[in-house]
């Protein structure tokens, strides 16, 4: 085993840079943005090594559009530095919030005691302007995560950096170099802004929306009838079937490791090498397609946990605060690393290149995906990734035509209706094979839940002893959003008995895709193997879909659970006490 | 009289999305016969009926099923009776073209085999009484703010011939929160320099559906003549994305008004909108002064073409059809008036 990660991002000239002139933006900002990542490398301040961790959290003037604009940053840097830790090790992290509102810090995916989670309320109070809090905990596992502030809307203004932390033991993934490629979305606008907008036209920056042009087109390629017929029932419905996105390209711009799309951001590799790369998505809105033409993916990793390797993928879908690690063996050659947008409102971009002249073709975005039956949870007929067509035999399953009406479908627990929820799936079914809309018969080879096995067995083999059921509602139109259609202002804690193995099930009564995030506990996705259930920290439920995973509440405390749509969060949040 | 009356309520409230109140739109209770004609109902009745169909014909072989490979454990889906249901003989090949890629199918993940577990309680989770926090009042988090928004639909120059010109303002204004907000409307018209109709409206506004406000409150009618009103109405969103406004006027002397206006919008582009709209005013009683005769007094139809340089910025052009009807035509031929009129129109709508 030729196992020797390089900090590669402490070698790499161009990171170098790239975090220079970030640090140079807070005085240069005004520039055009090509001149202000050209400062020269002085310093490696983007990444932190070690247990002991300094970090300060400033409102920083940045430039990334050509429009000057206030971020929040660590270290004056957006994103804030890569710290790496080692398993085992009894870490230190002091944050010192020089900005004028109180802040917070999360550790996204750790195992830590509650009060060092850094969610203000639960864990402690926040970190008021001018003081600093030292968080102390012990790395008890390895792998790529990141770090938040947990407080309003700094994360969309640029409060996340990522995490690495080297296994005590070898590590089972092989490679030469590692790299992270941390995705994230950018605005001009102040999220107050954004959130206001939606609140006021939902569908404001939705610029792919259905026309008459559009009908015209489907009209000619299935026939006028047909064409009309489809967009029937949405229309019934006063929904959109292009309402993939609440917040979009129109606003955004999307960044590789804080690099514009224009600016692009370039990891180099010697031909021969096998290249680590841990990406994160600390997007506040945005999923994305992740894929890297001419080259397949060995997916080693999700949400820091090894899986099982899956072989010869060509694009993953990775949600807001998912981190997937993939290697790759490419040959002397440019690659591109293209996340475009689940919209196709615009991508962020990366170069994986053994010489650093040279530039890799960037890909064209796919169309812009539209909603099926299938994501409004009504099962009419195109179950996702199962071909029942080619399967032979008595044993047909027809998911699409069971009589579900004769099932109950859900526990009993009841959404509670009003102006808050504009609709309940009325069949949702367990798609983890389905690639999700947009990828679904791209020809391309995509990663979905059904391929994660966990690396190592389940450890808690006991069956769950009760199930907590939660429908993700909300109403697209007012903007408003909640757990089984209550709010988290007008919600109750959930409770879990401290030991107890509790199943959990979501059904995704939306239009779009939510990651929830589960703080404090794993949570082991049933997949289908229980016996090597993988482990997340966010998981992510897509339109008219349930799915169900296992948590054993083995950390006592108050915990945040929550959609990690930064927009959503608000609404679709619970707290959850183990005791 | 009063039987008038009553009817134009009935035909307020039949125009009114009262009807539509208690639409769940996911959950389509397909008996109701407004949604058994909606193309989802029929499909699923369809399906039913083939489903039913199948069921009389063929038993369940269900030893040929094979469950009995599956590792029985757990199982999201409850209450699952495989006896009655037919597995075998469903159509697959009938299954529409959206189907997803092929991929293998390994029916050892779909979790057929916890049909059969043991049943585990199932909740919400929820714990019966709160438990206070441990950092009170740290946890700035609030969904719902306080928000206004205004909003200018119209305000345009109106042309019909030389000497008939005009100018008219449509516009509201809401402050508040996602179910209660106060919502203001008014509705200004100039004709050839002169201020013909000025009314003003100041509601309440409650959210009780997704898509519907109950509103109510005061208007004040300026000129023609000044008028005060109670109002009660609907306002929101129609199956088809029509925007309605519904609403009922109870005037001091007794006179009922209804008005209902109907707005739609047709995407030509992602910027190009042709927005056709309909108004129709009715009234309980004659009432001279402001030239308004009981019954349907008038119907306005519009067609908009807008583009919308910004989401928040659509300058316009259109034209406006108004017809006036029954006694309110009568009194408008006593003055010397048109009972019809045809103009162009040329403005912009905005919003912040």
């Amino acid at each position: 085993m030729s196992n020797k990660p390089t900090d590669t991002c402490v070698e790499s000239p161009t990171r170098r840079q790239f975090v220079q002139g970030l640090t140079a933006s807070a005085f240069l900002a005004g520039l055009a943005p090509s001149s202000l990542f050209a400062a020269p490398a002085t310093s490696n301040s983007n990444v932190l090594t070690g247990n002991t961790f300094d970090l300060t959290l400033s409102e920083v003037a940045v430039n990334l559009t050509g429009k000057q604009r206030m971020a929040t940053t660590i270290n004056n840097s957006l994103p804030g530095p890569t710290l790496r830790m080692k398993e085992g090790e009894d870490i230190t992290i002091r944050v010192t919030n020089k900005m004028s509102v109180t802040s917070s810090i999360h550790w996204h995916g750790l195992i830590l005691p509650s009060n060092m989670d850094g969610v203000p309320g639960l864990s402690f109070a926040g970190i008021k302007p001018g003081e600093t809090f030292t968080y102390q905990f012990k790395a008890v596992q390895s792998g790529t995560y990141w770090y938040h502030s947990h407080s309003g809307y700094q994360e969309q203004t640029g409060l996340y950096g990522s995490i690495v932390i080297e296994p005590r033991e070898t590590d089972v993934v092989t490679y030469d170099r590692d790299y992270v490629v941390l995705l994230s979305d950018w605005s001009d606008e102040k999220p107050t802004q954004i959130y206001a907008k939606l609140k006021k036209l939902s569908h404001y920056y939705n610029t792919k929306e259905r026309t008459l042009r559009d009908l015209a087109k489907e009209a000619a390629a299935k026939g006028f009838t047909k064409a009309v017929d489809d967009r029937d029932m949405w229309n019934q419905m006063r929904m959109s079937d292009r309402d993939i996105s609440d917040v979009t390209g129109w606003t955004y711009t999307f960044l590789a490791n804080g690099k514009t799309p224009n600016e692009g951001w370039t990891g180099v590799f010697k031909p021969g090498e096998k290249v680590r790369l841990r990406f994160i998505n600390a997007s506040a809105m945005t999923f994305f397609d992740v894929r890297i033409p001419g080259l397949k993916m060995q997916v080693v990793a999700s949400d820091g946990q090894n899986i099982q390797p899956v072989n010869g993928i060509d694009e993953f879908r990775i949600g807001i605060a998912e981190t997937y690690d993939v290697v790759v063996e490419p040959q002397a050659g440019a690659y591109s690393i293209f996340s475009q947008a689940i919209d196709r409102s615009g991508y962020a971009r990366g170069t994986l290149t053994s010489n650093p002249a040279q530039k890799a073709a960037i890909p064209k975005m796919d169309p812009v995906p539209t909603l099926t039956h299938t994501d409004m949870g009504m099962n009419m007929g195109d179950m996702a990734g199962m071909d029942h067509s080619s399967m032979g035999g008595e044993m047909n399953h027809d998911m699409a035509g069971m009589d579900h009406g004769s099932m109950e479908n859900s526990g009993g627990v009841k959404v509670k209706r009003g102006p808050q929820v504009d609709m309940v799936a009325m069949d949702a079914q367990v798609r983890l094979d389905d690639p999700g809309v947009g990828l679904r018969n791209n020809g391309r080879r995509v990663l979905t839940y059904a391929d994660i096995k966990n690396f190592y067995p389940t450890k808690d083999t006991r069956p769950p002893t009760r199930e907590i059921e939660l429908h993700l509602t909300g109403n697209m139109s007012r903007y408003m959003w909640s757990f089984n259609g209550v709010k988290y202002a007008d919600s109750k804690p959930i409770g879990l008995r401290f030991g107890e193995r509790v199943r959990f099930t979501l059904i995704n009564d939306t239009m779009m895709n939510h990651p929830i995030h589960l703080h404090g506990m794993w949570s082991e996705l049933e997949t289908g193997d229980n016996k090597y259930l993988p482990r997340k920290h966010t998981i992510v439920v897509q339109p008219g879909a349930k799915i169900s995973y296992l948590v054993t509440a083995d950390a006592k405390g108050q915990w945040a659970y929550h959609c990690h749509l930064i927009y959503h969060m608000d609404g679709m949040f619970r707290r959850v006490i183990v005791a | 009289m009063m039987k008038k009356t009553l009817s134009l309520i009935a035909l307020g409230l039949c125009f009114s999305p009262a009807t539509y109140a208690k639409h769940k739109p996911m959950t389509m209770d397909c008996s109701q016969p407004l949604h058994a004609k909606m193309s989802f109902c029929k499909k699923q009745a369809a399906k039913k009926a083939t489903i039913e169909i199948k069921k009389k014909a063929v038993k369940v072989d269900h030893s040929k099923m094979n469950h009995g490979a599956v590792p029985a454990k757990k199982n999201p889906v409850k209450k699952v009776d495989h006896s009655t249901m037919d597995h075998s003989k469903m159509n697959h090949a009938a299954m529409s073209a959206e189907k997803p890629p092929a991929k293998k199918v390994d029916h050892s993940k779909m979790d057929h085999s916890a049909m059969a577990s043991a049943k585990i309680p199932v909740s919400d989770g929820s714990l019966a009484e709160d438990v206070p926090m441990p950092f009170p009042g740290a946890m700035h988090m609030n969904d719902d703010p306080v928000l206004g928004k205004f909003m200018i639909h119209a305000l345009e120059y109106r042309y019909a011939d030389n000497e008939t010109k005009g100018a008219g303002l449509d516009a509201e204004a809401w402050l508040g929160k996602d179910l209660h907000k106060l919502w203001l409307k008014t509705d200004l018209e100039y004709d050839d320099g002169k201020l013909e109709e000025a009314e003003f409206q100041a509601l309440y506004s409650r959210a009780i559906d997704p898509y519907w406000d109950f509103q109510v409150g005061i208007r004040k009618d300026f000129e023609p003549v000044s008028r005060e009103w109670a109002v009660v109405g609907f306002k929101g969103t129609a199956p088809y994305m029509l925007d309605i406004d519904a609403s009922l006027f109870f005037g001091k002397s007794g006179q009922v008004g209804a008005r209902l206006s109907t707005d739609y919008e047709m995407m030509l582009s992602q910027k190009t909108v042709l927005a056709p709209s309909l108004g129709m005013n009715f009234y309980s009683k004659d009432d001279e002064e402001t030239g308004i005769g009981s019954g349907l007094s008038d119907v306005n139809l519009s067609l908009r073409l807008k583009h919308e340089f910004k989401r928040e910025f659509a300058p316009y052009i259109g034209v406006n059809w108004s017809k006036s009807f029954g006694g309110t035509a009568d009194f408008s031929k006593e003055d010397g008036e048109k009972t019809s009129d045809t103009q162009l129109l040329l403005g912009f709508e905005a919003w912040f």
